[in-house]
């Protein structure tokens, strides 16, 4: 077998030779069922070579470019000219998109006939990780964060900015909703034209109407000129609708009916107008449990339900808490024209601790509170608000470790205690210390012994 | 229940984010009762997902689907059979009859889960 003519190389070597390279190299007959398939090829679908053989290519490298008028070998089969370098993606058996650079040959026999087509692959996994890194992949817009909770949100952002489709951000207050908002607006084909946001919770019922849709001259007394609504102003854009679940049923049905027919009347009109905006509706409440309760219109609800994204709370994404903050320093430092290189180690540590009932918003108050204090160099403990020291802790303790130390144990043990119904026992168990640990540390640390004492059935029922 | 099969030459679609017909069954009690078809002209996934909701689809039934996709179809309301190869008539019977084999017509690649994708009912 590996006897040849000079000029021509033998199988085994040929063999040899594609076992040997890092590109996925895989050929197909006729029939587009896959002929061979290399090591790299399974190395980089993380198929097996037995599984790959006779199975339609496309079904193989199940590629976004697997088409009639896509597909790079069908071309190269069709023109006889070879593809070189097209990029593209592959969806792998864990659902992960991975990028592809693809070249095209035909395959021909000893007497030139055409017997099939070659396909290469390179993975280009590594370089877009490096391309990413350059340009900061966590930050999207106004969104900074390395937290696998926000993972998932950027990853869709992309591809939900660029459809037409309703989006509801559903998550707490403070965890930037309105922010994601714009960022999808940035990211859209409409970043041209206007974003305006309404805060539906803001107006009573009859003013939000009009805000909304606008009204006539002698709509109504007062109207003497003609106003345009949000969804005017918003024309060609993105509206953006926070605290949806606080409208009213009346003004449930005037939104759907713009959703569903794309048309709307303002107050004292006589004629519909038409109207090309994006919704992107907020809430921090729960819909699915306002329309149980038939506080909400269902059939509105599966409208602007079409892409949901659920915002984590910051406690959730602890990780992120020195990136916002130090996000926030170099905004305030532009805005307030002043050096503040950052947060000191002690704070961000008490910062991390905190439960952040208030999210991001919470986390920017303080470190705009911080900035009334500090003009250069680092935001320090003394900086931060009075309720991030526990009680009973000495005011100007410093940033000592010990300090912090302290800090921290009164926030644990204050957190133990409220999720354990006060139940000295159980917080003393949850956090690996003896009971009378617990209470040598509380009267070190200033702690108050709780009003409501666990142990009473009673009064936990009450 | 309306289970919706992206298809492309007769076969499950090797992507759905870019299928461009979609076979929608209407299967009751084993029986199926309407057949319609869905098609997208270009490549947005997120226009299928979409789609489907107000199509009112129950299940879909594809080949490879990317993660955000999946998450998409779940968050709306639809059972997702992903990774699925076939041709498509086979397909469509073999899930009529709860008979969809992960043996028989998985992709290339993905036949580490053993058992059978539950059918129409």
């Amino acid at each position: 077998m590996t006897k040849s003519k000079r000029g021509e190389t033998a199988p085994v070597h040929t063999e040899a030779i594609l076992e040997s390279i890092s590109d996925g190299v895989f050929t197909v007959d006729e029939r587009w069922q896959v002929t061979s398939f290399n090591r790299a090829a399974e190395e980089i679908t993380g198929i097996p070579r037995r599984e790959a053989i006779g199975r339609p290519c496309s079904e193989v490298l199940r590629c976004n470019l697997c088409g009639d008028d896509t597909c790079p070998l069908r071309q190269t089969l069709q023109d006889g000219r070879p593809i070189i370098g097209r990029t593209g993606y592959f969806i792998d058996g864990d659902g992960s998109r991975i990028p592809i650079s693809l070249s095209t040959a035909v395959l021909r026999d000893g007497a030139g006939g055409v017997i099939g087509g070659a396909e290469t692959f390179r993975d280009l996994s590594e370089v877009e990780r490096l391309r990413r890194e350059l340009t900061a992949t966590c930050a999207v817009g106004e969104l900074h964060s390395r937290s696998p909770a926000m993972r998932r949100i950027f990853e869709l952002l992309p591809a939900v900015a660029v459809s037409p489709s309703t989006v509801l951000l559903q998550g707490e207050t403070g965890t930037g909703k309105e922010v994601v908002a714009r960022t999808l607006h940035e990211l859209s084909p409409r970043r041209h034209r206007p974003f305006v946001a309404v805060n539906c919770a803001a107006l009573p019922d009859t003013l939000l109407e009009s805000e909304l849709f606008g009204y006539k001259a002698g709509a109504f007394t007062g109207a003497v000129r003609d106003k345009p609504g949000r969804f005017a102003l918003a024309e060609g854009g993105t509206l953006f609708l926070d605290e949806i679940g606080e409208i009213s049923p009346a003004l449930q049905v005037r939104l759907l009916r713009v959703l569903q027919e794309r048309c709307y009347e303002p107050l004292g009109a006589v004629r519909s107008e038409r109207s090309d905006v994006r919704v992107i509706a907020a809430t921090n409440r729960d819909l699915a449990q306002l329309v149980r309760e038939n506080l909400f219109r269902e059939d509105l609800y599966y409208r602007i339900n079409v892409v949901l994204l659920q915002l984590p709370a910051l406690r959730e994404r602890r990780e992120d808490i020195a990136l916002l903050a130090a996000h926030f320093v170099a905004r305030f430092n532009s805005l307030q024209n002043k050096k503040v290189s950052g947060v000191s180690a002690e704070a961000l540590s008490v910062l991390f601790c905190h439960s952040w009932p208030g999210n991001i918003r919470e986390l920017e108050n303080v470190i705009e509170r911080a900035f009334i204090l500090c003009h250069h160099g680092e935001i320090t403990l003394d900086q931060l608000p009075g309720d991030f020291l526990a009680r009973g802790l000495a005011p100007g303790g410093g940033g000592s470790l010990r300090h912090v130390h302290g800090i921290i144990d009164a926030q644990a043990i204050t957190a133990a205690l409220q999720r354990n119904g006060h139940s000295r026992t159980l917080a003393a168990r949850e956090l690996g210390i003896h009971k009378t640990t617990l209470f040598r540390r509380m009267k070190r640390l200033g702690l108050e012994l709780p009003e409501v004492d666990g142990r009473t059935r009673h009064n936990r029922q009450e | 229940m309306k289970t919706a099969f992206p298809y492309w030459r007769e076969r499950i679609a090797p992507v759905f984010e870019t299928a461009r017909h979609f076979l929608v069954i209407d299967c009751r009690e084993g029986v199926i009762v309407a057949e319609e078809e869905l098609c997208f002209a270009d490549d947005d996934g997120l226009l299928r997902v979409r789609g489907l909701v107000e199509w009112q689809v129950a299940a879909v039934v594809c080949g490879a689907l990317s993660r955000p996709l999946h998450h998409l179809l779940v968050d709306g309301g639809i059972r997702v059979i992903p990774f699925v190869a076939g041709d498509l008539r086979q397909v469509v019977e073999a899930w009529r009859l709860g008979r969809l084999d992960r043996q028989s017509f998985a992709m290339p690649g993905c036949r580490r889960r053993r058992g059978r994708f539950r059918g129409a009912v």
